[in-house]
């Protein structure tokens, strides 16, 4: 069994009398130690994928298997667990604890999980040694980013999720990040999925799965890895 | 106004109704604690005017020194501004109720127009012997029974009364007793108990004791116009009251002038009358003593007489005796002769014999003789016709012995014959010697003899005269013995006619002494009959004097005004009410300014919060007014229905509560409730004022930025290092999560600041809450553990006897552990807004101090002197006075001399005061008569059972355990807690509404926070952790600087809060400081509880979403 396993999964919302299919029967598996970007259209569904992947959701039917753990059994407090122990987030908008300093804001995480990395450590490797005792207010937009992935990769998760962790960046800055995190999977061997509406990225993956109105539209091997350096959007 | 911009308001109040009930809750308990104890007093008040108006209470009461008559009240009743005048009488009297306790009460009559009844139950009387008696002491089931005047009362008492009892017919209430003091009396306890109302005809009364006035007066009562009319008026009606009572003085004066005249008339004549009976009399008793003169001298005489007679006989019988002894001797003498004669005679014939014999003696030895001298004869005559045979016989025997030849028969024959012979002729020589000596002796006896017959003849002679002279006396003593027995037997008839004379003469003078006897007791009647007349004299003219002096000394009547002012209960009220608008004075303050910042920081997160939308509407040309309206309409309109639901609930639940509370005083009717604009336009302003006024700041503030920059968000606030980092050695120690929360602590100043003044408030009120109850409960412990340290009070209704306390002694030795005896009375202590009633302690001697402590701050106060009393510390105050002042006790109407205040003493329940008897008797004019003990019993002795068997001893009139008046005390305490349990309600309602809102307000404005902790693998109870330890941190803040607030809460109500009976000791215990910081910690937790709900409800979506 793939390291992630994702069966028919089928994830309807509903909103007073109105139901959103968000999800239709979506099945593919990632590897261990891939990078895998899902690609997908504004509402085609990539982040319903993401919240059920990362156990802030639950999908309506369907089985999920991470690690050959099947997540989409989890109640709720083992949903926290597993967040908690598995799972490394990234998000687009950082969401630094305003009121933590940089090196704090990776202590937070490093200190729920049973086997953290240093905070220290995983900070110096983003490269942001020398800022770590500063508020999110004192940082530019990608360093709080970096701030953010160090906070992921401290808690040394399995599987770390990013959603469009290039959004808010300008470009220099969101290729110095996928950098991060290409190094971060190459490194460690760190499964690492990137949530994105930008197909460029998809060069940098080892493997792409396209997202469409709910449904997987394609889910391929990417042949051809680029360095993140070389792409260009 | 656009339609637009109106629908903009309600749909923004819709969506964000919890913020917007948060400000109409805070100005509602705000305005509902403001308005509600602003008008709990002018309610009471209102409540007090009606009662007194409905009831017809009087203005005036006229008391007199002559009392008044029928026609004197119909007199006042015409006078100008009297609208109704009515007489009433009154008595004390010593009631023993069914337990045998004895008690008193004050029994009235009942007044038609004016202090009309309130019928609680049954009916009003109908008959002279039914009675109504007070609601607040009997209960319904004493309708139908009887009130019997006891038997214990004096007569004076029992003559005031037409009946010796009373049926009751109901219970009621009057309006001259507002509150529970029913003031002191002179019989029994000296405490009034309750009062009975009894038909006028009830009475036994000569004249009305007092004047019941109701006067024409239009003012309320308790108003300072009110007293001004009264005050206004009242000289002039003691003018004419009094000229209306002088009429009868004057009449009243005439008659007694002619009563004396007519007694001193009737005098003089009885005096002459008896006078001229005495004269009689004592001529009588002269005659009476002539009489008794001549008779004694009568029998002077005849005493002589006899006397004399009495002499004469004596003398003859002497005569007699000196004969009689005379003749006696004579007889024995003669006795004495003839014995001697006869022994004489006796001796002669003795001789005679003897000499006859003698004679034969001699005759018969001379016939002796001669034969003698025949037979010597015949001897001779034989002897010498042997004598030639002896001569022979001789020869031979000579012959013989020559030859010696003597041994044959022949020597031996003749040998006998020669012995033979010469024996005769010896014998024969000495019989011849022998006859001549005889014959010597007869002839001498014969000469004898011859003479003695001769003497015996010349005797003979001799005796023979002797006897002739004996006998002839013989005959002369004969004679003379029958003369003196003659004699005798005239003497003892001359005797017995003497013995006659002295019994007529003994009777004689019986008689005299009897009459002398009669005679003295005549005097002495007479002398007795003077003196009693003198006397009879002497007092009717004293009588007369007296009388004269009295109507010479008798006072002008005069009339006394009194005023409602002297009614205890009436001047009680207007105090007693005023203490809860004091209270007002704090507390809505302080629920005021919580309430402003409570709508400050919620409109500031709420303008925060539609910051863009702000931006928009100004982007899209509204003015900065407009927006500004909309904030101050949505804040306003919570703030004005606030202060609406506020004003009504609170000026009806706080005057209902605390008339609750005030029930056990003045529980005469409901409460009226009383509607007062002004407040409810001040309460509104003020509301405005918080919601409006601190909106308008912060909004302005806002406004004042550009339009675009307002649609950019705004930055979070920055993250700041706190002064606590800098003391790294605390930080260090500090768990990470723990940091987060202090460093957040301190992010929003303005919101920490309204969470901490909320909370301390809160705190504040709950400790004053619990500190009120403890002030006040504790007062019954230490008041009967520490200062009235006896557990039975048992009073007499005379002077406790040795014998009794032997007794008691006897019984309970063991179980009582210290006694007292002493004197306890009441007294009145008037002062200027009133007058308390004391319980006056007296003793000789210092055992009381084993039953009181008279201590103050922990410090024995000393015994007073002479002269000086102990008061306690409330009396102190109420009097305002100090160690050393003076002041005045007044016993019934009687002011005492002014006493020194020795020392003050803590007390918290009634009034106390304690003088020594010497004091007593000299500054109250009344003897010291100790007629109560107290006991201190050990702990396990059964109060019960010593006090039954006390007040089953003789005289027992009061038996009261102290047990029982701590419940009692106890009880009276209770209704204090209608206002704590209000405090608390008030103190729970603004913890929850301000942790409700700052929850709020924190959880939204931190919503995208607290989604990516949960993202991050929070579990829930980390997630509300990490908020909530922010607001428990907070909350201990708060509840640290709430504790002095606390303390100087408490002390403030404290000092407003004085009831009556009661005053309280300033303190908060221990467990109450737990109870408060546990009360408010658990309003905390509570509001954490439904918060965390609200953080669990949050999508973990939320982090994802880009920022607004």
């Amino acid at each position: 069994m793939a390291f992630i396993d994702v069966q028919k999964v089928n994830k309807i919302y509903h909103s007073g009398d109105v139901e959103v299919h968000a999800l239709k029967d979506a099945s593919f598996q990632v590897e261990k130690g891939e990078i895998c970007v899902i690609v997908g259209q504004s509402g085609a569904g990539k982040t319903t994928l993401l919240n059920i992947l990362g156990g802030m959701d639950t999908a309506t039917s369907g089985k999920i298997f991470l690690d050959g753990v099947e997540v989409s059994a989890f109640r709720k407090k083992q949903l926290a667990a597993y967040r908690r122990n598995d799972i490394g987030f990234v998000f687009q908008f950082y969401n630094l604890i305003p009121n933590l300093t940089a090196l704090e804001n990776v202590e937070l995480a490093s200190q729920l999980c049973k086997d953290p990395l240093d905070p220290e450590e995983v900070l110096s490797e983003v490269g942001l040694k020398e800022r770590r005792n500063n508020f999110p207010a004192q940082l530019s937009g990608g360093e709080q980013q970096r701030v953010a992935i160090a906070r992921a990769l401290a808690k040394n998760p399995k599987l770390l999720l990013c959603d469009e962790p290039t959004g808010a960046l300008d470009y220099q800055t969101g290729k110095a990040i996928l950098k991060l995190l290409q190094d971060a999977s190459r490194g460690s061997g760190m499964t690492v999925l990137i949530i994105t509406h930008n197909s460029a990225l998809t060069a940098m993956a080892d493997r792409v799965i396209r997202v469409k109105s709910g449904t997987i539209a394609d889910q391929r091997l990417n042949e051809k890895i680029v360095p993140v350096e070389q792409i260009e959007w | 106004m656009k339609r637009a911009f109106r629908k903009n308001i309600f749909r923004t109040i819709k969506k964000s109704l919890g913020r917007y009930m948060a400000i109409f809750a805070i100005i509602a308990l705000g305005v509902g604690f403001f308005s509600g104890l602003k008008s709990s007093k002018p309610a009471m008040m209102k409540t007090g005017q009606e009662y007194v108006r409905e009831q017809n209470l009087y203005d005036y009461r006229l008391i007199s020194t002559w009392g008044f008559d029928e026609d004197e009240v119909e007199a006042i009743k015409a006078l100008s501004g009297v609208q109704a005048a009515e007489g009433a009488v009154s008595e004390d009297f010593i009631y023993i109720n069914e337990e045998g306790v004895e008690n008193c009460l004050k029994a009235l009559s009942i007044t038609e127009d004016v202090n009309f009844l309130t019928v609680e139950a049954g009916r009003l009387p109908e008959e002279a012997n039914e009675c109504v008696v007070d609601a607040a002491l009997f209960s319904e089931s004493i309708i139908g029974q009887e009130i019997v005047i006891a038997s214990q009362n004096a007569q004076e008492t029992r003559d005031s009364f037409a009946y010796e009892s009373y049926t009751v017919t109901g219970l009621a209430r009057s309006p001259l007793y507002l509150n529970m003091e029913r003031g002191t009396t002179t019989i029994g306890s000296g405490r009034i108990t309750a009062f009975v109302f009894i038909p006028l005809e009830g009475f036994s009364y000569e004249y009305y004791e007092e004047v019941y006035v109701d006067a024409d007066i239009t003012e309320e009562a308790f108003t300072d116009a009110y007293e001004e009319m009264i005050e206004a008026r009242a000289d002039s009606l003691e003018e004419e009251s009094t000229a209306i009572v002088e009429v009868r003085y004057q009449q009243e004066i005439a008659d007694a002038q002619e009563e004396i005249a007519q007694g001193q008339e009737d005098l003089d004549s009885e005096e002459a009358d008896a006078r001229q009976e005495l004269a009689d009399a004592k001529a009588e008793l002269e005659d009476g003593q002539q009489q008794l003169a001549d008779g004694q001298q009568e029998l002077a005489d005849g005493e002589q007489t006899l006397a004399e007679k009495k002499q004469e006989l004596e003398n003859g019988e002497q005569e007699l005796l000196e004969g009689e002894e005379a003749l006696t001797q004579a007889e024995s003498d003669f006795a004495a002769g003839e014995a001697e004669l006869e022994a004489a005679e006796a001796a002669f014939a003795q001789e005679e014999a003897n000499l006859t014999q003698a004679e034969a003696q001699y005759q018969q030895g001379l016939a002796d003789y001669e034969a003698g001298l025949l037979r010597y004869q015949t001897g001779k005559d034989q002897l010498e016709a042997n004598r030639e045979g002896y001569k022979q016989a001789k020869a031979a025997m000579e012959q013989m012995e020559e030859a010696g030849n003597t041994d044959n028969s022949d020597y031996t024959t003749a040998k006998t014959v020669v012995e033979t012979f010469e024996a005769n002729e010896a014998e024969l020589a000495a019989a011849k010697t022998q006859l001549d000596g005889t014959k010597a002796v007869l002839d001498s006896s014969f000469a004898q003899l011859t003479e003695g017959r001769q003497q015996l003849e010349a005797s003979r002679t001799l005796l023979a005269q002797s006897r002739q002279e004996l006998e002839s006396n013989r005959a002369v003593l004969a004679e003379n013995r029958a003369q003196l027995n003659a004699s005798r037997a005239q003497i003892e008839e001359g005797k017995s006619q003497l013995a006659d004379a002295e019994a007529e003469l003994a009777d004689a003078r019986q008689e005299i002494a009897d009459s002398e006897q009669e005679l003295s007791d005549g005097w002495t009647e007479y002398e007795d009959g003077l003196a009693e007349l003198d006397t009879k004299i002497a007092d009717a003219r004293e009588e007369l004097n007296n009388a004269r002096q009295e109507l010479a000394d008798l006072e002008t009547p005069e009339v006394y005004v009194l005023d409602r002012s002297t009614n205890v209960g009436y001047a009680s009220y207007e105090g007693d009410v005023s203490i809860v608008e004091a209270v007002a004075k704090i507390f809505p303050a302080f629920f005021f300014l919580i309430a402003a910042l409570v709508c400050s920081t919620t409109m500031t997160r709420m303008v925060d919060d539609e910051r863009t939308q702000i931006g928009t509407l100004r982007a899209l040309g509204y003015t900065k007014s407009a927006i500004l309206t909309k904030y101050m309409i949505y804040s306003g309109s919570a703030a004005v229905f606030g202060a609406c639901v506020g004003y009504v609930l609170g000026t009806r639940l706080f005057p209902l509560a605390i008339w609750t509370a005030y029930g056990m005083l003045y529980g005469f009717s409901d409460i009226i409730l009383v509607d007062d604009f002004l407040l409810f336009l001040f309460s509104l302003l003020v509301s405005l004022l918080c919601s409006v006024g601190t909106t308008f700041l912060s909004c302005r503030m806002e406004l004042s930025h550009a339009p675009a920059q307002l649609i950019r968000p705004k930055a979070p606030a920055a993250g700041k290092r706190i002064l606590l980092e800098r003391i790294t050695f605390i930080w260090k120690r500090l768990k990470f999560l723990h940091k987060v929360s202090a460093r957040n602590v301190f992010r929003y100043k303005k919101r920490m600041f309204m969470m901490i003044l909320g909370i301390a408030g809160c705190m504040a009120l709950v400790m004053a809450g619990f500190g009120i109850n403890d002030s006040i409960s504790n007062i019954v412990n230490d008041q009967y553990d520490n200062i009235l340290v006896y557990d039975i009070s048992a009073t007499y209704s005379q002077a406790v006897t040795e014998d009794a306390l032997q007794e008691i002694e006897e019984q309970f030795g063991q179980e009582i552990t210290h006694q007292a005896v002493l004197m306890e009375t009441s007294v009145d202590a008037p002062y200027d807004g009133g007058v308390k009633t004391v319980t006056l302690m007296v003793s000789e001697d210092e055992s009381i101090r084993e039953c009181v402590n008279f201590q103050l701050n922990g410090e024995t106060v000393d015994v007073p002197e002479t002269g000086e009393i102990l008061i306690d510390k409330r009396l102190a105050e109420i009097y305002g006075v100090e160690i050393g002042d003076e002041i005045v006790l007044r016993t019934g109407e009687v002011e005492t001399e002014p006493l020194t205040v020795a020392g003050i003493f803590e007390n918290y329940t009634y009034y106390y005061a304690y003088v020594t008897a010497e004091t007593y008797e000299q500054y109250f004019g009344e003897p010291f008569e100790p007629r109560t003990i107290y006991m201190a019993l050990s702990e396990d002795a059964d109060h019960y059972q010593v006090a039954s068997y006390l007040s089953d001893m003789d005289n027992a009139s009061n038996i009261s355990v102290i047990e029982d008046m701590r419940v009692r005390v106890s009880n009276t305490m209770e209704s204090m807690n209608y206002i704590v349990a209000l405090i608390i309600l008030c103190a729970a309602a603004l913890a929850f509404i301000v942790l409700f809102n700052l929850g709020n307000i924190n959880i939204s404005e931190r919503i995208r926070e607290i989604a990516t902790l949960k993202v991050l693998g929070f579990y829930p109870r980390e997630a509300g952790a990490y908020v909530f330890r922010e607001s428990m941190v907070l909350s201990i803040m708060g509840i640290v600087v709430g504790i002095p607030l606390g303390i100087l809460l408490h002390r403030f109500v404290m000092l407003q809060i004085k009831i009556d009976m009661v005053s309280p000791d300033i303190k908060i215990l221990p467990l109450s400081y737990l109870y408060s910081v546990l009360l408010v910690l658990a309003f905390t937790v509570c509001v954490d509880l439904i918060m965390r709900r609200k953080i669990n409800r949050i999508n973990m979506a939320e982090s994802l979403k880009s920022i607004e």
